[in-house]
């Protein structure tokens, strides 16, 4: 159930409620689905999210170089510190929302609070990451630009008021637009956001968020310039690459669980630190400072080492790739395990490059100078997508986004592989992914048709049978066999004589002897053969928590009650008939 | 009489939940008493099983519940219980007996007077239930009721209970 709230009229309603613009859209499909009006808000929600996407990113690019000449001395380790900081106060007390990266609270948005997020969202953790990732932060830009652009996407869908349908897919296609900008990757963009935030694929919710990565890439072209982040030269690899991305893909889940337990594993220290809020992403920046003075592109986004990576131009040595994947490895969790603003994108790739170009080296080194293996560099493209898809637990990103950020659309193979490899392990240790482990640990990972988010969606209170008679616990059985006259049910609620509240059950089924038998009926007490120890499913609760209850009681019919009130009955055939129908509804709004 | 709990417990495993109820209970004959109370009464004393708080407890729930209504079944048997079932204050069900010397009036339906109390306590309201059927079968029995008029010996009364019941369950 979503929490309602009125939205107050603004521009962009006033212009959706005039004519013109209802003709407008109405050409492009039934104004009953508002095909045409949600198509031209993708657009609309694309152009707006790719532009605070490149923005983002150039203004970090300008700050981080600004801020270059002071990392050389005793600023080195106060900067990503200070940053930290700045960027955690910034989200948690001017926009007074949580820590993070936000993706997980965009995911949220669409299981729970039907497409809905806070205005204020727009602006949070584009700030936050701002000052956190320029000043040197281990962490990437992507996350916070999803959370801006689907709070972007959400806005445009409240203030429409479209249903909860149609501004989750707007949402979405705020995400769909911030990515495929970052990147200069529709497709990447458009995966994104059906593999990872709607959970879904489904005709009407692809073509606008086709629309919006669309308009989101084009932007991004025309004020950047159609360049690929991470181009490189051709690569080809033969049977021998492929057996060998096999074990790459494995390692790169490995690694991956290894970031996803740094991230998890600092965020969960973290209310062990004294002095405040901020002591966390200080003392994390600080240790981040530090890293960066060994091993400089452990810090930042990183993408240049990336870019190093796939070129084959990483400094030489197996043991530079294991240092810099440690220090990359260890930064990232310092930084967003600490709730610092910044995603996980860029490191998953950075380190995922360097993971593949060490692997690449390995093979050299171990196997007989006979065997050829493709240039270290296409091991490093391939690990890159390894990391993606393990740390996000989303094979198909992984694999769109460095096909497209590389223009490797020759090395699909290994990606599949390896990234299906990756996601294999990853899931062999990790149940979800640093996105949904917290929503899974709540409650809150309600995906769109399926059966929990049918049943979460609902509340008993929707579904009482109307026709509970109640009767007070002290009636005798031979009175009660006059109630019993009247009424088709084989259920009796039971309430106490001098207090009306709920006391118990009485059922048929376990009188049916004594009610026979009109001595025993007259000596015998309602309240003394009820079962006064049924469970009870509170009024408020789910009709997944009703279900649970239904199943732990073995029971089909359950009282519901509201405090000690008796509010009604719940039978499981009931239960199962509103749930054919909310699927039914789900379906028809799909 | 008072029964040996464990060879009563070994034997309820087979035999019919009444019997077994009345032996983890108590049997008392020819008492006399002036009050439906006061049998009540006598009929928890003799459940010396049960610790004094519990037998207390048990008095008051009873009381309460004849103040409602009475439990007289007719054909000069009551069946006295607790409003509602004592819960985990009780592992078994269990029936107090009592065989008054001079009959009593208890508000009977049929205006007769009772000669026969079977006090009730139960653990659970399906004990209660699978008890109350066993003792409406049995008082539809005439020879259960000649064997209670004739107000027999302790040992006496309890084999034919038996012989009678295990003959009707045969």
């Amino acid at each position: 159930m979503t929490r309602g709230r009125s939205v107050p009229p603004g521009g962009v309603e006033r212009l959706m409620s005039t004519k013109a613009w209802r003709r407008a859209v109405g050409y492009l499909g039934p104004e009953e689905e508002q095909w045409g009006a949600i198509l031209v808000l993708a657009l609309v929600v694309g152009l707006l999210a790719g532009g605070s996407a490149v923005a983002l990113r150039s203004t970090v690019h300008l700050v981080f170089q600004g801020l270059e000449t002071l990392r050389g001395g005793w600023w080195g380790p106060v900067l990503p510190a200070i940053g930290a900081a700045a960027g955690v106060a910034i989200v948690s007390w001017i926009f007074r929302e949580a820590p993070g990266h936000g993706v997980p609270e965009v995911i949220r948005a669409v299981c729970r609070d039907g497409g809905r997020m806070r205005r204020r969202s727009m602006f949070s953790r584009w700030l936050g990451s701002l000052v956190n990732v320029s000043s040197g932060g281990s962490a990437g830009l992507e996350g916070p630009i999803v959370f801006g652009s689907a709070a972007i996407g959400s806005f445009l869908g409240s203030v429409s008021r479209f249903d909860e349908r149609r501004r989750t897919v707007l949402l979405a296609c705020g995400a769909a637009g911030g990515i495929a900008a970052v990147f200069n990757a529709p497709m990447t963009g458009m995966i994104f956001a059906m593999e990872i935030v709607l959970a879904e694929w489904s005709a009407f919710s692809i073509l606008p968020v086709v629309m919006s990565a669309v308009a989101a890439t084009e932007l991004s072209r025309l004020w950047l310039g159609d360049i690929q982040p991470l181009s490189h030269a051709p690569f080809s690899m033969g049977v021998a690459d492929l057996l060998a991305c096999g074990v790459l893909g494995v390692l790169a889940g490995l690694v991956s669980v290894a970031l996803v337990r740094a991230v998890g594993l600092v965020h969960r220290a973290k209310p062990r630190f004294r002095g405040g809020p901020l002591a966390a992403p200080v003392l994390c920046g600080l240790l981040v400072g530090v890293i960066g003075m060994a091993y400089p592109g452990a810090i930042g986004e990183g993408y240049g080492v990336a870019r190093a990576a796939i070129h084959s131009e990483l400094g030489p040595g197996l043991i530079l790739c294991l240092g810099l994947a440690v220090a990359k490895l260890v930064a990232t969790g310092l930084t967003i395990g600490s709730g610092a603003p910044g995603g996980l994108f860029a490191p998953s790739l950075v380190i995922g490059s360097v993971v593949g170009v060490g692997f690449g080296r390995a093979l050299t080194a171990i196997l007989p100078g006979n065997l050829a293996f493709a240039v270290e560099g296409s091991f490093g493209l391939v690990g890159m997508s390894g990391l993606v898809a393990g740390v996000m637990q989303a094979p198909l990103t992984g694999i769109f986004l460095v096909m497209e950020v590389t223009a490797g659309y020759d090395v699909v193979l290994p990606l599949m592989i390896v990234s299906a490899l990756s996601l294999v392990v990853v899931r062999r240790f990790e149940r979800y992914s640093l996105y949904t482990v917290e929503l899974a640990e709540t409650g809150d990972l309600l995906r769109p048709g399926t059966d929990r988010r049918i049943l979460a969606d609902v509340r008993v209170s929707e579904t009482l049978d109307a026709d509970a008679t109640p009767v007070p616990d002290d009636m005798t059985l031979a009175d009660f066999t006059e109630v019993m006259k009247t009424s088709r049910r084989n259920h009796f609620p039971v309430l106490r004589a001098e207090t009306r509240e709920f006391a118990g059950i009485l059922e048929l089924v376990h009188v049916r002897a004594l009610l026979l038998d009109p001595a025993l009926a007259r000596v015998t007490l309602v309240g003394t053969v009820m079962d006064p120890d049924v469970p009870r499913i509170p009024l408020d609760a789910s009709l997944a928590d009703a279900m649970d209850v239904f199943e732990r009681a073995g029971a089909w019919v359950l009282p519901v009650v509201d405090g000690k009130r008796f509010a009604g009955l719940l039978s499981k055939s009931s239960l199962f008939d509103l749930y054919r129908r909310e699927l039914v509804a789900q379906q028809q709004s799909s | 009489m008072q029964v040996d709990p464990h060879a009563a417990l070994q034997r309820g495993k087979q035999e019919a939940p009444l019997l077994s109820a009345i032996e983890r209970g108590a049997i008392t004959v020819g008492v006399e008493a002036n009050s439906a109370r006061g049998a009540i009464q006598i009929a928890i004393e003799s459940l010396s099983q049960l610790d004094r708080r519990l037998r207390a407890r048990l008095l008051d729930a009873v009381l309460e519940r004849e103040r409602m209504a009475s439990t007289a079944l007719g054909e000069g048997i009551a069946v006295p219980h607790p409003r509602e079932p004592l819960g985990d204050a009780l592992e078994q069900p269990l029936i107090s007996l009592v065989l008054l010397g001079t009959p009593l009036d208890w508000a009977a339906v049929d205006g007769e007077l009772v000669h026969t109390v079977a006090l009730l306590a139960s653990p659970t309201a399906s004990a209660h239930l699978e008890i109350l059927s066993q003792i409406g079968r049995a008082v539809r029995s005439a020879e259960v009721m000649r064997l209670l008029r004739s107000c027999p010996a302790e040992s006496a009364l309890i084999d034919g209970l038996r012989a009678l019941i295990e003959e009707k369950r045969a």
